[in-house]
């Protein structure tokens, strides 16, 4: 995000301490992103909807209350919405749900510059799928919502060597099974 | 999720009533405990007040009690007028 986008969201954001019509120009920017990003996470359409307004009325409550710490306003929304998701699954005490659809798979074998084949996509859906959680949600965050590891950090409250450190782990092991490099960090 | 899919969850101005609503149930929660707050205080300085009032004034006297003082001084008035003749 450029320097300039990130003064005008935070104008934006100081116009809606005041009024909280203003805010209604970042919630028209990050709903959808939002949205699949709980949607991921939880694969009920309903109930995605109903955190997505959580996350979004939570974050307009406490517009007086945010600061700029060098993360764009988008880290903060995720933030919230990893809390709400938390929160519903504690309160249900169910584990987290990860739905990750075949497109995206490509889109991670993209990185890799490797060769497309049905059978490494099936057998890579089941690798995910036995991913810790933890390990999970720093991939997601990383190669689907294109977040650097400061913002993941800050997203998942952990470290940022945390972060490297998971990412780094899931990849390793996607290494060993698959012979699919990618970087860790995401550049070819 | 399609873009379809999404586009009919998204309505900013149902999420501005909601704030408004929760803006409005919070200060009218404020409200209520100041009240009360002022109704406790109020209602303890009362209490206290009665009882400073009721140390201060002395005991009354029971009616049979000050009725047997007057008896006694009288019979001790009689009793020296029949001992003065």
């Amino acid at each position: 995000m450029s320097e300039e986008e990130l003064r005008r969201e935070y104008t934006i954001l100081e116009k809606s301490r005041k009024d909280p019509r203003a805010f209604g120009e970042l919630y028209e920017k990050y709903f959808d992103r939002i949205f699949n990003f709980i949607y991921r996470q939880t694969d009920d359409e309903d109930l995605t909807a109903d955190l997505c307004s959580q996350t979004f009325l939570s974050a307009l409550r406490n517009v007086g209350r945010y600061e700029f710490r060098g993360y764009p306003f988008s880290a903060w929304l995720y933030k919230i919405a990893t809390n709400e998701v938390n929160k519903h699954y504690r309160k249900q005490k169910k584990e987290k749900v990860f739905s990750i659809e075949e497109v995206r798979i490509k889109e991670l074998i993209d990185q890799a510059h490797v060769e497309w084949d049905e059978e490494v996509i099936a057998r890579l859906m089941n690798y995910l799928k036995d991913l810790p959680t933890e390990m999970l949600e720093v991939l997601e965050l990383r190669f689907y919502e294109d977040k650097d590891f400061r913002e993941i950090a800050f997203i998942l409250d952990i470290t940022e060597s945390g972060a490297k450190m998971r990412t780094y782990r899931a990849l390793d092991r996607l290494r060993q099974s698959f012979n699919i490099r990618i970087k860790y960090d995401g550049k070819a | 999720m399609n873009a379809g899919n999404i586009a009919r969850h998204r309505d900013y101005g149902s999420l501005m009533k909601r704030h408004r609503r929760d803006l409005r149930v919070r200060r009218l929660t404020i409200v209520l405990i100041y009240v009360l707050i002022i109704i406790a205080i109020t209602a303890l300085f009362i209490v206290v007040k009665y009882d400073e009032q009721r140390r201060r004034a002395p005991a009354p006297t029971p009616p049979d009690t000050a009725m047997t003082i007057v008896a006694a001084e009288r019979l001790a008035c009689a009793s020296t007028w029949i001992a003065k003749d």
